[in-house]
């Protein structure tokens, strides 16, 4: 009998014979399972009923059991399909998919990622207050978006492997934050404290030397 | 290591081990990883779509998103809830765009069956088969929890994780998929049908 979901306190008859379906295939509880087979001997009726349940159990596995196995051809086609399909590489960052779930866990984390996103918090608040020129055109040919008080916004995707606290103080040492991500593709919304075009370079160029945990960097157009 | 080397390494390879495997780009896992699911997954998938082309492609389909996704899997589940989920995520998808969720329990009540009514005591190797038949009248909710329960052998708190609904969800759907079979098996003149 695998241990699995807990029942606290004495299964009720309702219980029971909610659980029967589950009983037959040996995933309750040990301690659902006592108290089964408890009602067993209490319970006149209940014989009959685990029986029946057994018997829906038998006639629905041997309906599994009769199906054909998949067209060999199902695998010979996921095969050439995997070998033209990108595998989406990004790290574990536990992203929630909305602004305040991604805070949320990010302050749920090491206390290293917490000091360094807190400090690229506080870059961001006092360097966009710093940062008068809110009129941005894109270094060497690239062009950069533009975020409120002279941030701007960079498209990165990092190593699958890379760990998050490591991803945090990179980061945190441009005095960047993510702010959205990651996209289909796999790609986070970093945004960087300045829009000068030689801030802008300089944030890629930190984040492209280090190619054990940034895979790609791109300006956000 | 040579090829019977390697396929026996993949056979005693845990599921989390493959999925490893396939995030760092190896795809002979993704071959042992589908040979291991293949028979329970697309039997599934057979049973919930009721249309073997279709669950190859979508069997097919959810191979390719676990090769896709495999780096972004957590442990927060086991590797076969999360690839049942995206499995049933992709067949329901299909049922929608085939409308068939728009069929109720009645109307699927209405298909076609030409196998004659059961005697009133039935062997239990008789019975198997009838409620196999019978499987086929439920709905697509119920067919889904009978299924997953029965054969594939997930627990009360797997099959949440795999339909994306509570526990009591599960139960209180267990319940009424097992009152309809026993509706539609004292029907047919099943006797005992109603314990």
């Amino acid at each position: 009998m695998r241990h699995e979901q807990n029942h606290h306190g004495p299964l009720e008859p309702q219980d029971v014979e909610e659980l029967l379906p589950w009983y037959v295939t040996g995933r309750v509880s040990r301690e659902e399972a006592r108290g089964i087979e408890a009602a067993l001997k209490t319970m006149p009726d209940l014989a009959e009923k685990l029986a029946q349940v057994q018997r829906e159990r038998e006639g629905v596995a041997r309906a599994a059991e009769a199906v054909e196995p998949a067209p060999p051809e199902t695998l010979q086609r996921l095969l050439q399909q995997v070998e033209t399909t990108r595998q989406r590489r990004v790290p574990r960052l536990d992203w929630q998919g909305d602004a305040g779930g991604w805070f949320k866990t990010t302050m749920q984390r090491s206390v290293v990622w917490q000091a360094a996103f807190a400090v690229a918090c506080i870059a961001i608040v006092v360097m966009g207050v710093q940062l008068h020129n809110p009129t941005v055109t894109g270094g060497l040919g690239v062009s950069t978006s533009i975020n409120g008080a002279g941030s701007a916004t960079l498209s990165v995707t990092f190593q699958p492997t890379a760990p998050a606290g490591d991803i945090a103080a990179l980061l945190g040492s441009i005095h960047a934050a993510i702010v959205n991500g990651p996209a289909p593709d796999g790609t986070y919304l970093v945004r960087i404290p300045s829009s000068q075009p030689s801030d802008v370079d300089a944030a890629t160029a930190a984040l492209e030397s280090r190619k054990e945990l940034v895979l790609t960097v791109q300006p956000e157009k | 290591m040579d090829m019977l080397s390697a396929r026996s390494a993949d056979a005693a390879a845990s599921d989390g081990q493959l999925l490893a495997r396939i995030a760092r780009g190896d795809k002979d896992a993704v071959t042992a990883l589908y040979r291991r699911l293949e028979r329970p997954l697309f039997a599934f998938l057979v049973k919930t779509l009721r249309d073997r082309e279709a669950a190859a492609d979508v069997l097919n389909e959810t191979m390719l998103d676990v090769w896709r996704q495999a780096g972004r899997f957590e442990g927060k589940s086991s590797v076969a809830t999360w690839i049942y989920s995206i499995a049933h995520y992709k067949a329901i998808s299909w049922l929608r765009k085939r409308r068939e969720l728009e069929l109720d329990e009645d109307a699927v009540a209405q298909i076609a069956d030409s196998t004659p009514a059961a005697d009133a005591k039935i062997a239990a190797e008789d019975l198997a088969h009838i409620i196999a038949r019978l499987m086929e009248k439920l709905s697509v909710d119920h067919r889904i929890v009978l299924q997953l329960a029965y054969f594939q052998e997930f627990s009360v708190g797997q099959i949440a994780e795999i339909l994306d609904c509570p526990e009591n969800t599960v139960k209180t759907r267990m319940f009424y998929a097992r009152q309809r079979l026993r509706a539609l098996l004292e029907a047919e003149g099943v006797e005992g049908a109603a314990a």
